[in-house]
């Protein structure tokens, strides 16, 4: 039925379908609450504090209720429950409580529940509101590029992909004529920003005047990756979707989002800006409250001694096998369906359950961490149990249908991501139900079952290529005879309550060797499917090599492709090398459109943050030329004009659409391509001069 | 975050890395063999990590063994062939 939750003067505004549009509904009644439970469970210091907040205008109600601290915990404790008159005043009040405590007891004497919780999301989850609306959907998509969002200038707003008008009066009256005739639930916009700009030119996109600015744009460090989190906007009585700052989106479409939307029950607004942890942690949260268990505000639970020797053993990621580089012949590849998300059902891997006290049965291979079995089910596994079913649901239902399924892909995709966080959250401090031990079991466990997979197939007549974590490639002993590897697969399955699926067969996969040290690298591979696994899919599988890289502009992306296929018929590297020179060829003559030349790159710092003088740096201060406003953690897309020069002159940024290029910079990278695809046969990069240099003389001078 | 523990391939090159005085040393015609000895060690690398020894010189050690055990079996096989 809800569409969008407004706050207004700290009131909940439930924007409800009604026909074909929407009506508020204010909940004026509405109190959001949090809680604080104290050090051992001593009542006489939430007596302090309920004394303490009683003169709060802020607070409405004081009350002592029971709940679980943590997921572990065998009994209720007690706790303060503190209603807030206000949505949107919860923090303000926790961190009052706090600074009275800091001034009057130990640090860690009380414990706070509950503060941290999206607003909507809290409003949906204290009165059982459910947030998905009852009929489809209606989205209205704007767009503005980002030069033209930089100038202010609306001109160039494209609606649903159509231009919005000449001047800003035209503009004007696209956007509200589309407005009240389309009567849109969700505003999908290419930037936020575009809420107060067409404000200013007089638009109002929400179904009531007005805007409210719900964040300013920040820029932060996750994963060691440089991030940036632009302004956040609502509008009343439509959700906005920004397609800069949404995870799922970018990952899946609408059909992802909406999927999640029904299965955490929280508003789309809120759902679509959250990363795929914030999407896990909103589940998490859920599924906690059922068992009367609070969300932390900080996690209590710290990780357990343990010794340096356990430590050394326990602090391991999965299993890889190390590839010779070469080229194979019949290869087939199986995998572990969601091998960590599975463990974490099947074994029932969770933190009430990982170490408990209560046993000492050393259930987890190699680190002996017992796993409690005097509770039905676990946390982690009931929070994945739906998605992964939900998952493989879908997978049937695609296997089923003929043609393409965008809206089950985005949906298949959509659950993989917040699958995978699950596993990484477990080790992640900040993490509301997360435990590093679980983390670990979670690892070995998975190391035991590859071990225990690789004894299975050469028991079965095979060699194993190939392994990382949970794909192995495997191809026939040619001494031996083999029983079917899908057999063989099955039975692994068996052995250990997880599928092991046969992904496909391959005529051929070749594995690159390291770039600059000796070996093998292990995610640099490529292989060509067999006819019966293609089926009207990608011919080639590629791993790691740059016309998977988010960074090689489209002609180096097609180029190198090409080769491969040129490898693929031919087998030998001097006809590679052959088909190599035509595209040098091609990029001499000046016949390459500058737009399949641009490199997308995602800068890390400011400017004048660079130390060395990179071609990221050089976009960087052409932008800031051209009055572009880049910040860390976004992208710029830039081509290469003379790769000589230092500075803004460099590069021009690809919205300018330059005539020229730097050739022999794109020379050298599709030298680079060609030798990722002449590795696995043993070629270097000295070997592909020198042949270059006996067919063609010419190029070789312009990479010296 | 989860994993801080360098992985044992890297111990392997950072094990290379401290030997540079050493490589450096030898005459020129014998550091091919000096690098081959890390390239053998690399070979066996993963099965080694799954024993997690807590000194990576005794698996570098070990996998090199391991790696000219291999040569050595293939060498007598040849000469077997042959007589």
């Amino acid at each position: 039925m809800t569409i969008t939750i407004d706050v207004e003067a700290g009131t909940p505004v439930r924007w409800v379908t009604d026909g074909d549009g929407a009506t508020p509904i204010p909940d004026p009644d509405y109190e959001p609450a949090l809680y604080a439970a104290a050090r051992n469970d001593r009542t006489r210091y939430l007596d302090w504090l309920a004394d303490a907040l009683a003169a709060d205008p802020k607070v409405t109600v004081l009350r002592t209720e029971r709940h679980f601290r943590s997921l572990g915990a065998e009994e209720r404790s007690p706790m303060l429950r503190i209603n807030v008159d206000r949505l949107g005043e919860v923090r303000q009040v926790a961190r009052e409580i706090r600074q009275r405590e800091h001034r009057e007891h130990a640090p860690g004497t009380l414990s706070l529940y509950d503060i941290d919780l999206d607003p909507g999301f809290r409003y949906c989850l204290d009165t059982d509101c459910d947030p998905a609306p009852d009929r489809p959907l209606r989205t209205l998509d704007l767009s503005l590029p980002p030069a033209a969002l930089a100038d202010g200038d609306v001109t160039k707003l494209s609606v649903e992909g159509n231009p919005g008008g000449d001047d800003h009066e035209a503009v004007r009256e696209t956007v509200e004529n589309t407005l009240a005739e389309r009567n849109p639930d969700v505003l999908v916009v290419s930037s936020a920003d575009l809420v107060p700009l067409l404000s200013k030119a007089g638009v109002d996109l929400g179904r009531r005047p007005g805007y409210r600015q719900l964040a300013g744009e920040s820029t932060y460090v996750s994963y060691g990756q440089v991030g940036h989190s632009p302004a956040r906007y609502a509008v009343p009585g439509r959700a906005i979707v920004d397609r800069s700052n949404s995870f799922l989106l970018s990952k899946s479409s609408m059909a992802g989002l909406r999927y999640f939307l029904d299965r955490v029950g929280k508003p789309l607004q809120e759902l679509a800006r959250d990363s795929i942890g914030g999407v896990l942690t909103a589940i998490e949260i859920r599924e906690a409250r059922n068992r009367d268990v609070l969300a932390p505000a900080q996690k209590r639970q710290t990780e357990r001694w343990k010794s340096l020797e356990t430590l050394h053993t326990a602090d391991r990621g999965g299993f890889s096998f190390q590839p010779e580089a070469a080229i194979y012949e019949n290869v087939h590849e199986l995998d572990f369906a969601s091998l960590y998300p599975n463990i974490i059902r099947e074994y029932r891997v969770s933190p009430e359950t990982v170490c408990c006290d209560c046993h000492d049965s050393g259930d987890v291979p190699e680190l002996g961490y017992s796993i409690c079995n005097s509770i039905d089910g676990s946390f982690l596994g009931d929070v994945l149990g739906p998605l992964l079913d939900d998952r493989r649901e879908l997978k049937n239902q695609r296997r089923e249908r003929t043609g393409p399924t965008p809206e089950l892909d985005a949906k298949i995709e959509a659950i993989k991501w917040v699958l995978v966080s699950c596993f990484g959250y477990q080790g992640y401090r900040h993490a509301k139900f997360g435990r590093i031990e679980v983390h670990e079991a979670i690892n070995a466990y998975a190391r035991e079952f590859m071990l225990t997979a690789k004894e299975h197939v050469e028991a079965a007549g095979w060699r194993v290529v190939h392994g990382i974590v949970d794909s192995l490639w495997v191809r026939p002993d040619p001494d031996r005879e083999q029983r079917p590897i899908r057999e063989v697969a099955a039975e692994v399955s068996e052995t250990v309550d997880i599928a092991l699926e046969h992904e496909g067969h391959f005529d051929w996969i070749a594995v690159c060797p390291r770039k600059r040290a000796s070996g093998s690298a292990l995610m640099r591979y490529f292989g060509r499917w067999g006819d019966e696994t293609v089926g009207d899919g990608e011919r080639y599988k590629l791993r790691g090599i740059e016309a998977r890289q988010r960074s090689t502009c489209p002609f180096v992306e097609r180029a190198q492709r090409d080769l491969l296929e040129v490898f693929d018929r031919e087998r030998a590297p001097e006809a590679v090398c052959g088909q190599l020179v035509r595209h040098l060829a091609t990029l001499n003559r000046g016949d390459v459109a500058t737009a399949d030349l641009q490199i997308t790159q995602r800068v890390s710092k400011s400017a004048d943050e660079y130390e060395c003088a990179s071609r990221a740096k050089a976009a960087l201060e052409r932008a800031e030329e051209v009055g572009l406003d880049r910040h860390p953690g976004q992208s710029v897309s830039y081509v290469v004009i003379d790769d000589d020069r230092r500075g803004p002159d460099r590069v021009r940024l690809a919205f300018e659409d330059p005539d020229a290029y730097d050739p022999d910079f794109y020379a050298d990278r599709v030298v680079r391509a060609a030798e990722s695809i002449l590795a696995p046969l043993g070629w270097e990069s000295d070997d592909i001069r020198r042949c270059l240099g006996e067919t063609w003389d010419a190029t070789l001078s312009s990479f010296e | 975050m989860g994993r801080t523990a360098p992985t044992l391939r890297e111990e392997f090159d950072r094990l290379e890395a401290e030997h540079r005085p050493f490589r450096r040393a030898l005459r020129r015609r014998h550091q091919p063999a000096f690098d081959q000895l890390f390239e053998r060690a690399r070979t066996h690398a993963d099965a080694a990590a799954q024993q997690n020894a807590a000194d990576p010189w005794r698996a570098f050690v070990l996998t090199v063994l391991l790696a000219q055990e291999l040569q050595v079996q293939r060498l007598s096989d040849d000469d077997h062939d042959r007589r």
